[in-house]
């Protein structure tokens, strides 16, 4: 670092977030400043425009008490460094990379650029390893690769915060922590997951409405409550992920970190970061960043830098696979949008800056790997739709630069199904190079494709059968909606972590039931192997059906029969998969749901049919 | 003496200069001490505005900016084959021993020059006219199995001479298109050179002299010039058989693929740039993601060009300027990729761009010129957008070079429309000048039904060209097929609609066979997976007999309607499954398997009609004795 300049009564004007200052010395555009005010109190800027006379400066404190004489400016003659070193792990940063911990800083090794420096495409290696999170809908349907940037497109109100949270806990490396899934660990992961639910329950329902409500206690005040069986279980969970991370050290784990930037979040929801990363133990693996949303908007315009500059040195110098999430990055844009209309330029859509796509890339183009070293940069961004609408630009910019996108669904939502990742708008560009023989299963993008193609049949049944009625169709559509059903209870909704061979038996399960025919991206081996089951069944139905089809009422009645056997088989399956997690507050909700399903489907394929019969009569 | 300027104003990569001499437009510069190359984009009298080409993090006013006396340029010479560039063909390769060469750096050097073996085919005393062919050029290094380019003679161009052309070609060297014609006093004699060396002299007619290299410089934004155009009559097959069979693009033709995000533009693209029959391919990867073009590398290192059994990245010449990377070199790309493939197009190569994606590139022209403060058209866009587009697809042609060879550059550039809305202003404007239109469709990615062109509102404006081409090889009801499957996809359309609203089993039994007819053109022909290692390409061939035995179904099909067979049992037997599988299972050259299908269908049908008639015997034999039996009890 050079010497550093300063000047006294240079600036001549602040307004808002900026300050003008006299061109007094020679300086560079984005180089840091540090102004100090009459009463020693120090604030942080960098230049942002430099002309004949003037240089502006963007501060990335509160200007409120800043005044014009008095205030001395230092040029550091550099920009923005953030000083990292061993003993990141574990510590929690403000948006400026300033400890919050109450720790002391971290002994620098290296002091890094936050903007980082673009890099070449011939220096990376081309992703291709598989990182499972333990969500379904992402590893079975849409798998996150080691250096990919694959964001999760939530909006107001939906479990984007908890699903975050969930990632940062459970993903692992496949291969890595087998030993870790202890009978231990999966019991408190699950005690977790369970009183997640219930929480939300209750607070849908009313209080004490549903079983397992003192499990709620455990979310967020921990250990606080040492009576009644639900407080037992989030007792157990802190104790049984600590364990649980105490051997994942132990064991290699070291491997795997997590950067984790809260972007302009409300202090809520920083804090349910910050405690249930603590909880489960993850925090000792993770790096935390919190800028509030009271905190000065040209901070964020900062933070997501500043965690990608330490989740650069993990990966890069320190050689771990690190999971980088950033939430929420609407904000960031927001925040981007403020400062350029205060600096006067030139808006485009919606008043973002003409430069956002531009902006936005130099963020999400720092995932990625480094031929020949071991680390990688894996980014999980987080943004809110405004107003649900995916074809706002802060979405629809972020599209154009990552690989895929996860788009959350209200009306999952509204059914309680979580994760409510919708499926069909949802793609993860990198999959094809990371799944298959020799890196996941070789049947994976087999699965996933066909259940992909049989979901959207089922979603166009769905459109169909609430036109004409249920009634009105074939064996095989019913079939599909059957599936759809199926699909979105058993594979999309889960409680606890799953891995990938769990995620994969609930995708074939899913399957069963469909006619063989129609199951084109499968291979018939395939089908031989992992559906044969169902066999003998199915070719009996499809004849059946062609030659009763001329028979409407005949089908009629098939129709209504099968309906009712359709659902009883939801719920049975739904209390399986239940069972099978081994939890028995969730078992309770899963069967809840099934019902729900049913008459959910009922209700609205009824007024419908009345509908269609009115302009007949 | 070149002339100088000071630094007076910057502004993101836009910066403003008093001159000290005289500076001209578009010319290039060379700003401060890391020497950050730059274009001068207007000039006053007291002031110049630079664009700057890189990363301008501590540039201080006050900055010297040199001039170079020469409009921003390119230097073409052999060595750039293989190679991956920014924006303005400065290297970007990676050095794994070299920890700092991961990154970008400010201060981009020129490519170092290269050794070649070069070959003279002329002699001292020759008149050489510009464009003119002075000898041919190898790899100095690997004497691997080399191919003539003279054997394919000027006009050889035909599809089985594609297949001769392999990417160790030899490449040719050529006087520079805007060189003194006159005459050559020295050259030197077959060898190893550098390319920047001197390899001989020329004298012009006004008795000035000039030395000539391998390499030579370009200005990007100036078309290279050729003898004549020709006009484009023979497809540039691309392994697609949607694009090939239903919106076919010719050599020297342009297409452009609009799609919203996810669509997958840059899988068509690179699937493209891996099996079409180009000779050379210049990839311009322009303002997208870095991990792609990584992929691309590694999958072209490693994929091998059927036709030569080399590496497919010796063909191909990477332009990347990825999201992250300086934004003005982002919109100088677009010229530096078509001033390369015009090079390699006047050595008598096909040569095929793709542009991923001119969304960015236009992005980029808006983002400069907000910062200049001009005044903003149609969503932002300089009015100048649409003539910059004219300019960069009007360069593509098939044309005969100076030197009387046939070449050709065809030119695909994909659309980023924002939310996917194909009224915005670079959509349009691109299809006013482009001769094809692969629109990709929402709904078909989200079903993952890929390529997701959409075939209704999908064109090609060289269809009735290049139908000619499919009668020479024998496919002589390509026309009459491929009409045949676009108006049964528009039928489905519509009769979707009615499905939607009545339920598909309550349509007649003709408009069913129509929707089975459509849903076989669907999976069967248009759906083909880029990542299936036997389906990612499909020869002419295989084309040809696919869209036979698709159209042999239809008739079947429609046969068997008229015997009183319900669509249903055809789609149930195992042959219907069988021929949607067909992409997938049966592989090039297996033709017997594709016979033996056709067989099976034919059996299939007439089982059909057989267990049919039976069924209509037996009612009728019933009825009949039911008659007798009446006839009895009366």
């Amino acid at each position: 670092m050079y010497a550093r300049l300063s000047g006294e009564d240079i600036a001549t004007r602040i307004d808002g977030p900026l300050l003008f200052l006299q061109r007094s010395v020679d300086v560079g555009l984005n180089e840091a400043v540090e102004v100090e005010d009459r009463t020693g109190r120090v604030r942080l800027g960098r230049i942002a425009a430099l002309d004949q006379d003037s240089v502006t400066v963007e501060m990335l404190d509160a200007t409120a008490g800043l005044g014009i004489a008095g205030a001395r400016v230092r040029f550091f003659g550099e920009p923005l460094r953030f000083h990292v070193g061993p003993g990141l792990l574990g510590r929690v940063f403000n948006g400026v990379g300033r400890p919050l911990d109450g720790g002391p800083p971290v002994a620098a090794q290296q002091a890094f650029r936050v903007d980082g420096l673009p890099l070449k495409p011939s220096a990376r290696q081309a992703p291709s390893e598989f990182l499972e999170t333990g969500v379904t809908v992402i590893d079975l349907m849409n798998s996150l690769v080691r250096g990919q940037k694959l964001p999760l497109f939530a909006g107001g109100g939906l479990p984007h915060d908890r699903i975050a949270v969930d990632i940062a806990c459970n993903a692992r490396l496949p291969g890595a922590q087998r030993e870790r899934r202890g009978a231990e660990y999966r019991a408190s992961q699950e005690g977790e997951h369970g009183s997640g639910q219930a929480g939300r329950h209750r607070a849908r329902h009313g209080a004490g409405q549903r079983r397992g409500h003192g499990a709620s206690n455990g979310v967020g005040e921990g250990a606080g409550a040492e009576q009644g069986p639900g407080a037992e279980t989030g007792y157990r969970a802190a104790q049984g992920a600590a364990h649980g991370a105490g051997h994942g050290t132990e064991r290699g784990d070291d491997e795997f970190a997590i950067v984790f930037a809260g972007i302009g979040i409300p202090h809520g929801s920083a804090e349910f970061f910050r405690s249930r990363l603590e909880q489960s133990g993850a925090l000792a693996r993770t790096v935390l960043f919190l800028n509030l949303a009271s905190d000065p908007s040209a901070q964020r315009l900062l933070t997501p830098r500043f965690a990608l500059t330490a989740a650069e040195y993990l990966a890069f110098t320190e050689g771990k696979h690190v999971l980088v999430i950033l939430t929420d990055l609407t904000n960031y844009c927001e925040a981007l949008r403020e400062v350029s209309a205060s600096r006067g330029e030139v808006p485009s859509r919606k008043g973002y800056p003409g430069y956002m796509y531009s902006d936005l890339a130099t963020l999400y183009e720092r995932a990625g790997r480094i031929r020949g070293r071991p680390g990688s940069v894996t980014q999980l961004p987080i943004l809110t739709m405004p107003n649900d609408d995916i074809t706002h630009p802060i979405p629809d910019l972020t599209g154009y630069i990552t690989e895929g996108q996860l788009v959350l669904d209200r009306a999952l939502h509204r059914r309680d199904l979580y994760p409510p990742i919708k499926v069909l708008p949802s793609l993860s560009r990198l999959m094809k190079d990371g799944t298959g023989a020799g890196l996941t299963d070789p049947d994976h993008p087999a699965l996933a494709a066909q259940l992909y193609a049989a979901y959207a049949q089922a979603q166009q049944t769905r459109m169909l059968a609430s036109v004409v009625g249920e009634d009105g169709l074939t064996e095989q559509d019913r079939r599909y909606l059957a599936f759809g059903e199926r699909f979105e209870t058993e594979v999309v909704a889960q409680t606890g972590r799953r891995t990938l061979a769990q995620s994969m038996e609930a995708g074939w399960r899913a399957l069963r039931g469909l006619p063989q025919h129609a199951l084109t991206r499968l291979s018939n081996q395939q089908i031989e192997i992992h559906l044969a089951v169902a066999d003998a069944a199915d070719n009996a139905d499809t004849s059946d059906d062609a030659d009763t089809s001329d028979n409407a009422e005949a089908a009629a009645v098939n129709a209504a029969q099968d309906v009712d056997q359709g659902s009883d088989a939801d719920s049975d399956a739904g209390t399986d998969a239940d069972s099978n997690a081994g939890s028995d507050a969730t078992s309770g909700a899963g069967s809840d749901l099934g019902s729900k399903v049913g008459s959910g489907v009922g209700l609205e394929a009824g007024p419908k049919r009345g509908a269609t019969a009115k302009p007949s009569a | 003496m070149s002339a100088r300027a000071i630094a007076t104003w910057l502004s993101g990569p836009v910066l403003r200069a008093a001159p000290e001499g005289a500076f001209v437009l578009r010319e290039a510069v060379l700003v401060g001490e890391q020497r950050l190359l730059g274009e001068v984009i207007r000039v006053a009298r007291d002031e110049i505005t630079i664009q700057v080409y890189e990363d301008t993090s501590g540039l201080r006013l006050g900055e010297v900016v040199q001039g170079t006396e020469r409009l921003l340029s390119v230097r073409l010479g052999p060595g750039i084959l293989g190679g991956i560039f920014d924006g303005l063909l400065r290297p970007i390769a990676f050095d794994p021993n070299d920890p700092e060469t991961a990154w970008v750096q400010p201060g981009l050097h020129q490519r170092a020059p290269g050794r070649f073996h070069f070959r003279p085919s002329v002699a001292v005393g020759d008149r050489l006219a510009p464009g003119a062919v002075l000898g041919e050029v190898a790899p100095e290094a690997e004497p691997g199995p080399e191919r003539d380019l003279a054997e394919r003679g000027p006009a050889g161009s035909g599809p089985a001479d594609e297949a001769e052309a392999a990417p160790r070609l030899r490449q040719r060297c050529l006087l520079p298109p805007d060189a003194q014609p006159g005459e050559l006093i020295a050259l030197a004699a077959a060898g190893d050179v550098l390319e920047d060396a001197p390899i001989g002299r020329m004298r012009a007619a006004d008795g000035s002299e000039y030395a000539i290299r391998l390499a030579h410089p370009w200005p990007v934004r100036l078309p290279r010039p050729v003898a004549k155009r020709l006009p484009a009559d023979e497809p540039m097959l691309t392994g697609q058989r949607i694009l090939d069979c239903l919106f076919p693009i010719a050599r020297g033709g342009t297409a452009s693929i609009p799609g919203g995000f996810g669509t997958g533009k840059t899988v068509l693209l690179e699937t493209i740039a891996k099996w079409c029959d180009a000779d050379v391919i210049v990839y311009v990867g322009c303002g997208e993601r870095g991990n792609e073009l990584a992929g691309l590398l590694a999958e072209f290192l490693e994929l091998e060009d059927p036709r030569s059994g080399r590496p497919l990245l010796e063909r191909t010449v990477v332009i990347a300027n990825t999201s992250n990377m300086p934004v003005a070199a982002r919109e100088a790309s677009i010229y530096t990729g078509i001033t390369v493939a015009e090079y390699f197009r006047d050595q008598g190569l096909d040569v095929a761009l793709m542009a991923d994606s001119t969304s960015r590139w236009a992005e980029a022209l808006r983002e400069v010129s907000g910062r200049l403060g001009e005044l903003p058209g149609e969503g932002g866009y300089p009015a100048y957008l649409s003539s910059r587009l004219a300019d960069f697809y009007e360069r593509a042609a098939r044309v005969e070079t100076l030197a009387g060879a046939q070449g050709s550059v065809s030119v695909m550039g994909a659309v980023s429309p924002p939310s996917g809305d194909f009224s915005e202003p670079v959509t349009n404007h691109t299809r006013r000048y482009v001769g094809g239109l692969w629109a990709l469709d929402v709904r078909r990615a989200q079903s993952r039904f890929y390529p997701a062109i959409d075939p209704l509102s999908s064109y090609s404006n060289s269809v009735q060209d290049l139908a000619r081409w499919w009668h020479r090889e024998g496919c002589t009801r390509w026309e009459a097929l491929r009409r045949r499957f676009l108006t049964l996809l528009e039928a489905e359309a519509r009769l979707e609609r009615m499905a939607r609203i009545i339920g598909r089993d309550a349509m007649p039994a003709p408009q069913r066979v129509t929707l089975l007819a459509a849903q076989l053109v669907n999976e069967a022909f248009l759906r083909q997976s880029a990542f299936s290692a036997i389906d990612r390409f499909a020869s002419p061939q295989r084309q040809a007999v696919m869209m036979r035995l698709i159209g042999r179904f239809i008739e079947e099909a429609e046969g068997l309607l008229e015997r009183g067979v319900a669509p249903e049992h055809l789609a149930g037997a195992p042959v219907f499954r069988a021929l949607i599988r067909m992409g997938e299972e049966i592989g090039e050259g297996d033709w017997e398997r594709f016979s033996a299908l056709d067989r099976e269908l034919t059996a299939t049908a007439h089982r059909l009609v057989e267990e049919v008639e039976a069924v209509q015997a037996e009612q009728s034999e019933q009825t009949e004795g039911d008659a007798n039996a009446g006839q009895g009890a009366a």
